[in-house]
């Protein structure tokens, strides 16, 4: 490893990362499109969370690369990092054969090192796929927290819910102002350990996306007070023509509200031409039943979700059991 | 049979370990242990052990009887594989142990072993000491039993609990090969009916001509433990301590479905239990009348839910959730080791097909 140097990004790396990872990630991918400065600045430094990148350079070009997109998480009272690792690669041409160390493995740790630990960043979380799952299993201890369930709905399906409710009016919202974390104080214990849903949070994972258009429905009451949220998209993922629902916030017990917002989205995935609805969320959740009780149904899916947990307390299977996430607690969606 | 909520570990898989598979016959020592196979007579100080490691967790779990213990390891048909290490003097201290199946796979017939029991005691040993009784038995038990050949057991599995998992991942090879959740769904008040060519009957024994069913259904699961009367009236019919119905399902005489039913529990989940379920994918009549025979049987049995398992990847787990049932998740995780080609776990989790009934928890 004398010949390379792996530290945290600095300011001025980021062209380099950026033509390494538009090589790797078009490498057998036909659909692939590159990703833009301005698209690479959004994840990575202007996430209110903050930045985790660990690049490893070799005569000054970035070859590889371990990052993750942290989120504020309330855990048991207090503010803590998790974190999603996404976009880990190494430059084709310094990826490990024979007995030369993997470039991959010594980025990754150094990432670990740094970043985790019970003073550090509780978790670090993915959806990795192929040879990164199985190289995270062997050697930087990923964990499987759950093999990955969708709810899916059929956009024709009978449905068995009630009839959606009149009285409710659902607005599609261009931005969220402070009252966005109003709302999610509103659902915050009964969604155990959650990432924080404030506005700044909100506006740079949905409003301010540089390249995907969300559809953001809420219900609001006369004083103009979030009452409940549903941002959804169209997206290929374990199924062609699919509308994900990525950020499902309703204050439990609201059904009536739930019933008018999934209406409101379900007409909005019809008038985007998508096949079906689908979300993901925790078992656990009450929601999961309500959706099941709407019609979804839990098809399998080739994802696992993936964590290292460093806090010994909030282990894997604690997380299983608490830790609630959905579509946009991830890069997916 | 235990419920899962075993003491140290009580669907433990053992260590991968990728050294020699030259299979020694002596017993080896281990700082004070004996590590050795099941051998006649050792059945009495292993209850000894069991019913001792089971009631330190589960105080209102009744001990294990001779009877149980026999039929499970000394009468399936498929055999069973124990390894036990005792201290100096002679007492169990861990035991690693499975059972055996015969499975019906793409690459032919092969052996497939469910891990259960597997304990150490919580006697006067130090921890290290503990932990290495089950470690080793786990150990010795790969060494011997586990490999591709033949004649040995190809893949191991176990429903493994937190406490199961939390060691069997860190010190024992385990591979999560998925989350468990459970289908449950109210039973309906009234009977459904059920078409005139049809006739649906229980039994205390399964009929022989099970294996033709089988047979029908072989196409659609490639990887399925072997369903024959043999098997059936081992793992149903025969067993000591529950009773299990037969729901036979015919259509002008011929075998066309067959499920197994009891009432109990399943992951803290009380009702009508679908111990087994056989039914060509294809054939919804079939499954209609198959399906009402469960919901009569759960009726009459005073439960308000009848309960199934299927590996969300079986065309069971979307058609029964399109019956009205509903996903519960539970804390098991469905664990496995594999020894041999193409059983990695993504075949496993994709192809492998199970029911209640694959398991020792029903």
């Amino acid at each position: 490893m004398d010949d390379f140097e792996i530290r945290a990004l600095r300011p001025g790396d980021e062209h380099s990362l950026l033509a390494t990872f538009n090589l790797v990630f078009a490498a057998g991918n036909p659909g692939f499109t590159p990703r833009t400065i301005e698209e690479w600045r959004w994840a990575f430094e202007r996430n209110p969370a903050g930045q985790r990148v660990f690049v490893a350079l070799h005569r000054g070009e970035v070859v590889a690369q371990y990052a993750a997109l942290p989120q504020q998480v309330w855990v048991d009272g207090n503010r803590h990092v998790f974190a999603q690792i996404v976009d880990s690669m190494v430059h084709p041409a310094h990826r490990a054969h024979g007995d030369r160390p993997s470039l991959f493995l010594e980025t990754a740790r150094a990432f670990f090192a740094e970043y985790g630990g019970p003073d550090k960043d509780w978790v670090h979380y993915g959806w990795p796929i192929g040879r990164a799952l199985s190289l995270g299993e062997k050697h930087l201890e990923y964990g499987t927290l759950r093999t990955q369930l969708v709810l899916l709905r059929e956009l024709d399906a009978q449905r068995s819910g009630s009839a959606p409710s009149r009285s409710i009016e659902i607005a599609q919202l261009s931005r969220f102002d402070h009252r966005a974390k109003w709302l999610w104080d509103r659902c915050a214990d009964s969604l155990r350990a959650s990432a924080i849903r404030d506005a700044a949070y909100l506006n740079w994972r949905f409003a301010d996306h540089p390249r995907q258009r969300y559809a953001m429905h809420a219900a609001r009451d006369e004083s103009g007070n979030l009452l409940g949220l549903c941002v959804a998209r169209p997206a290929d993922l374990v199924q062609k023509d699919l509308w994900c629902i990525a950020e499902w916030l309703v204050p439990p017990g609201e059904l009536e509200l739930a019933q008018a917002l999934l209406e409101t989205t379900t007409e909005a995935a019809r008038q985007a031409g998508a096949r079906a609805i689908a979300w993901i969320c925790p078992e656990w959740s009450d929601w999961h039943r309500w959706f099941q009780d709407q019609g979804f149904l839990a098809h399998p899916t080739p994802y696992r979700t993936v964590a290292r947990a460093f806090q010994r307390r909030f282990d894997l299977h604690w997380l299983r059991s608490s830790w609630w996430y959905q579509w946009g607690d991830s890069d997916l969606v | 049979m235990n419920s899962g909520t075993g003491g140290f570990d009580s669907h433990a898989l053992p260590p991968f370990h990728s050294s020699s598979k030259a299979r020694p016959d002596g017993p080896r020592a281990s700082l004070d242990l004996i590590v050795r196979p099941y051998e006649p007579g050792d059945e009495a100080a292993i209850l000894r052990a069991h019913n001792q490691v089971f009631a330190h967790v589960d105080p209102t779990q009744p001990a294990k009887s001779l009877a149980l213990w026999r039929w499970q390891f000394a009468r399936n048909p498929a055999g069973s594989r124990i390894v036990i290490a005792l201290d100096d003097e002679g007492r169990v201290q861990g035991q690693y142990a499975g059972l055996r199946q015969r499975v019906h796979s793409e690459v032919g017939a092969v052996h497939f072993t469910q891990s259960v029991d597997s304990m150490h005691t919580r006697s006067t040993s130090p921890g290290l000491a503990r932990a290495s009784a089950f470690v080793r038995a786990g150990e010795e038990y790969a060494r011997r039993f586990c490999g591709a050949e033949p004649e040995l057991d190809q893949v191991m599995f176990g429903l493994a609990i937190p406490s199961a998992w939390r060691v069997g991942s860190r010190r024992l090879g385990y591979e999560h090969l998925r989350t468990i959740s459970v289908l449950a769904a109210p039973v309906l008040a009234a009977a459904e009916e059920i078409g005139g060519n049809w006739s649906v009957e229980s039994a205390d024994r399964c009929p022989d001509d099970v294996a033709e069913l089988f047979s029908t259904l072989v196409p659609d699961r490639s990887l399925i433990g072997v369903r024959d009367a043999e098997t059936m009236n081992w793992r149903f019919a025969e067993h000591p301590e529950h009773r299990y119905l037969f729901g036979v399902v015919r259509e002008r005489g011929r075998l066309r479905a067959l499920g197994v039913f009891r009432r109990g529990s399943f992951a803290g989940l009380e009702g009508g239990l679908v111990c087994d379920w056989l039914a060509p994918a294809a054939d919804e009549d079939a499954q209609r009348a198959l399906a009402a025979w469960f919901g009569a049987r759960t009726r009459e049995s005073g439960a308000a839910q009848w309960i199934a398992l299927f590996p969300d990847t079986a065309p069971e787990w979307l058609a029964f959730q399109r019956r009205g049932f509903r996903l519960f998740p539970t804390e098991y995780i469905l664990a496995t080791r594999s020894f041999r080609a193409p059983f990695d776990r993504d075949y496993l989790f994709w192809r492998w097909f199970y029911t209640l009934g694959d398991t020792d928890l029903v």
